[in-house]
């Protein structure tokens, strides 16, 4: 059965020149599991709003062609109806959950369908089970991991029992373990509920191998639809089109490319059998894995000993932690969310006071550091652009810090000029910073930053809602800031950038620091990750496959690997 | 401070027993009295009273904590004001010019003054122990019994809701200008007042964001202001809820009696 049929639609947003959809033609039928990918501003998310009917009756803008749900046509509907058979996930757990209790947010829905008690209880009691929530039941949502969190607004979906669910990117504000719930999740759904799936996603490594379907969708228009299997032939169009690859198909493109296998494969274990087969261990010599890694000076730029942060309201955030960064390093901080990430890269710049303990910044005592000089040193690019952004021009937006710490005007044109010409933003220089994609408001605020000439860049979850080709270009920007000496901090919940670009890597874990040392070595490091509670990226599962095999392959030479993956 | 105590679970405390509408009146009535008393002596009734119910809520001490000295610094600061501003009568017992104009304080002055500090001190803690105690679904419930329009009750709920991602968010903000070397803390008021505008801007736009978020949310969690919904729990109005009620009533009416008896006092000091 059709449970979603798109006929030649066609939609512009009100106030924009260009057509946000343009002549989509498709069918999802009932029980499919979709994967939309797809550069961001390709329409993935429009394309979600018009099947849910946000669009057109959400939304201001010029409409063409026919949506059907299940049989219903969407123009001759409305939103009320729609979302009776239709429920929706979206990006951001927390601009979902209404009430302070786990239990009011998902009767919420069942009260406004006007149902009665007894149902309200069986559909409450269903949804708290299949999403693992029952003993969360009275908690506050806020108190909830952000991958709980997500599950509570699957749970709030679910219990509408809807036909067809509609997720905008749900994990990618999420660690490893929070995604893995998620997924794990819908994969419960699919088996149990049969639930039509539809799931625009940039980080897909995990997806992959549980869809039926994925979508490749550009400038409005779907360029691929196909099985997995099938899709992935087609690289070289999803790479033109900027769509995710997940790691493993990339190898197993590469590797097939060179004659070494005969297909892609989706998943670790598949590409670890189909290796193992075409290899003898015999004939093999192992090659010992070289996990040095050396920074550029012997200069300190950080050095913290015994450095703990305590909230107002009793939370250490951050428990004993030393640790010592060089200047020249490009290091990666990562854990679970709530591990005390971004506590800790808030202490480098003075946004917040350690509660006990040292912290030496360029040679000086945080104490000492004049607050305005320190962040000229230490530049901070938050994960939310739009934090930082208050300015009407792109132009003004790069110039602010450097007006804030007096520069004189000739200086700050000469910097702002030259920065706008790196970072590629010469055209925007005039456009206000709220009217420019979320990737361009990225490189405004890094820029800005930039300009500032600090010493140590810290960036925090550069890669959330980016797509796969904006986040290497974000990550090389970091390499070529290090290459020019800039000590680089970066946190990212996206392993792979770290696996690829970040020789050393810092593990948090609820305040505690668990690693501090070279990054494939911990993601090849079971022990490692498990203590860690994260999901290595699978490259590096693969790689600890081989290697426990007394293996050897083109896989271990990350180096040769990872220049194919950042030219490409 | 305030963003973790409003997105905190509740305690299960004796309030909770109470129906929300009756709790709901309780909290009405007790402010009202505290406002419309001109006898400190009851006005430290009232406080004792608020002070009480607060230990009940089993609140934090920190949270506690921070709602007494807000009470207690806006209605020091109140008391200031009066005391020297105040054209209450009475013997005036010390007068001095200041810019031209005579400042005399009073007794009728003093004692406006501190009766101003203890009703707002009382305001702000019963209000704290109707926060503390009631969650915003309840809060819902409690205007919903006293059969307010649902649709006026759930923004109400919602604006507390949104206090919590606001002052989160204004948290970060500040800190992300902060890193861009823009310290509100720094410079004279002017200054600052200019500085204040790196702030508001990003907060307003995703204000409006989440504002459009939440737009979206409820509409796909199938609110529609004009259908007929019903509601999963069931808050039955019991002898003790009618007691509570009586009592808030009863307490309303002695407060107001006794205004009219403290009248001779009030006009001894100058103040009626």
């Amino acid at each position: 059965m059709k449970e979603i049929e798109i006929k030649n639609f066609w939609w512009k947003y009100a106030g924009s020149d260009t057509w946000a959809l343009k002549g989509v033609d498709l069918t999802i039928n009932e029980g499919e599991f979709v994967l939309i990918s797809g550069p961001t501003g390709a329409g993935k998310t429009t394309l979600l709003r018009s099947i849910i009917g946000l669009i057109p009756y959400g939304y201001l803008g010029t409409l063409k062609g026919n949506i059907y749900v299940r049989g219903k046509n969407l123009l001759e509907s409305s939103i009320s109806e729609m979302s009776k058979i239709v429920g929706m996930v979206f990006e951001d757990p927390e601009t979902q959950i209404i009430w302070n209790r786990v239990i009011d947010d998902i009767v919420f829905p069942l009260e406004n369908l006007n149902l009665n008690k007894d149902e309200m209880v069986e559909r409450l009691n269903y949804s708290l089970k299949l999403l693992n929530l029952e003993d969360k039941k009275y908690s506050s949502p806020y108190e909830l991991s952000g991958g709980q969190k997500q599950r509570l607004s699957l749970a709030t979906i679910i219990a509408k029992r809807p036909k067809i669910i509609l997720l905008d990117e749900p994990t990618s504000q999420l660690d490893p373990v929070g995604r893995r719930e998620v997924i794990d999740a819908l994969i419960k759904l699919k088996k149990e509920y049969s639930s039509t799936i539809v799931i625009v996603e940039h980080n897909i490594d995990q997806l992959v191998k549980y869809v039926d379907r994925i979508l490749l969708l550009d400038d409005g228009e779907i360029v691929l639809d196909d099985v997995p299997d099938k899709y992935f032939e087609n690289i070289d169009i999803i790479k033109t089109h900027r769509g995710s690859i997940p790691e493993i198909v990339e190898l197993s493109y590469y590797l097939k490319k060179n004659n070494f296998i005969s297909k892609i494969y989706l998943n670790t274990e598949d590409l670890y059998n189909e290796i193992i087969k075409i290899r003898s261990t015999n004939t093999e010599k192992k090659i010992e894995s070289n996990y040095s890694y050396t920074p550029s000076s012997n200069t300190d730029a950080i050095v913290a000993e015994n450095l703990s942060v305590v909230y107002p309201n009793g939370t250490i955030a951050l428990n004993n932690i030393s640790l010592r960064i060089k200047q020249g390093e490009f290091v990666g901080i990562i854990g679970v969310n709530g591990s005390g990430k971004t506590t800790l890269v808030k202490t480098f710049n003075g946004l917040l006071k350690p509660t006990s303990g040292n912290l030496i910044i360029l040679g000086k005592d945080i104490k000492k550091w004049d607050s305005e000089e320190l962040v000229k040193k230490v530049g901070y690019v938050f994960q939310n652009p739009i934090h930082q952004i208050s300015n009407r021009t792109v132009y003004d937006e790069l110039a602010f810090g450097l007006r804030n710490i007096k520069m004189p005007e000739n200086q700050i044109n000469a910097r702002v000029m030259s920065a706008l010409k790196r970072f590629g933003l010469e055209h925007l220089k005039d456009k206000h910073p709220y009217t420019i994609s979320r990737a361009d408001q990225f490189r405004v605020v890094f820029a800005s930053v930039i300009v500032m000439d600090p010493e140590i860049i810290i960036v925090d979850e550069p890669t959330t809602g980016q797509d796969l080709y904006q986040s290497y270009q974000i990550m090389n920007y970091l390499k070529e800031e290090n290459q020019k000496g800039k000590t680089i901090i970066v946190i990212t919940h996206h392993l792979r950038f770290i696996s690829q670009f970040v020789p050393h890597t810092i593990i948090l874990l609820y305040g505690n620091k668990i690693y501090d040392g070279a990054t494939q070595e911990a993601f090849e490091n079971y022990e490692i990750m498990q203590k860690s509670m994260i999901d290595p990226p699978e490259l590096s599962k693969l790689s600890y496959m081989l290697k426990n095999d007394n293996l050897s392959y083109e896989v271990l030479n990350y180096l040769k690997y990872n220049e194919y993956l950042t030219l490409s | 401070m305030f963003k973790v105590f409003l997105t905190e679970k509740k305690n299960v405390t004796i309030f909770k027993k109470i129906n929300p509408s009756a709790f709901f009146i309780l909290y009405f009535f007790l402010s009202i009295a505290a406002l419309i008393s001109f006898n400190a002596l009851v006005e430290i009734v009232l406080l004792a009273i608020s002070f009480l119910f607060l230990l009940l809520t089993k609140v934090k001490f920190q949270y506690a904590k921070f709602f007494i000295i807000i009470g207690f610094w806006f209605g020091a600061f109140l008391w200031l004001i009066i005391t020297f501003t105040g054209l209450y009568g009475g013997h005036t017992f010390y007068s001095f010019y200041l810019f031209g104009a005579l400042i005399k304080i009073s007794y009728g002055n003093l004692y406006v003054g501190f009766d101003t500090f203890l009703k707002v001190l009382s305001l702000v803690i019963f209000t704290a122990v109707f926060v503390v105690v009631l969650d915003p679904r309840e809060i819902v419930e409690a205007f919903s019994g006293l059969r307010l329009p649902y649709n006026i009750t759930l923004s109400l709920a919602l604006m507390f809701r949104n206090f919590a991602i606001f002052a989160n968010d204004y948290e970060i903000i500040v800190q992300a200008q902060k890193s861009r070397a823009l310290d509100i803390n720094k410079g004279n008021i002017f200054q600052r007042l200019k500085k204040l505008l790196g702030i508001i801007i990003p907060l307003v736009y995703l204000s409006l964001k989440r504002a459009d978020d939440l737009v979206n949310a409820l509409e796909t969690k199938n609110y529609d202001p004009k259908s007929k919904r019903s509601s999963f729990f069931e808050y039955k109005i019991t002898a003790k809820d009618y007691f509570i009620i009586l009592f808030s009533v009863i307490t309303f009416v002695i407060v107001f009696i006794l205004n009219y008896y403290s009248l001779p006092f009030l006009n001894f000091i100058g103040v009626a």
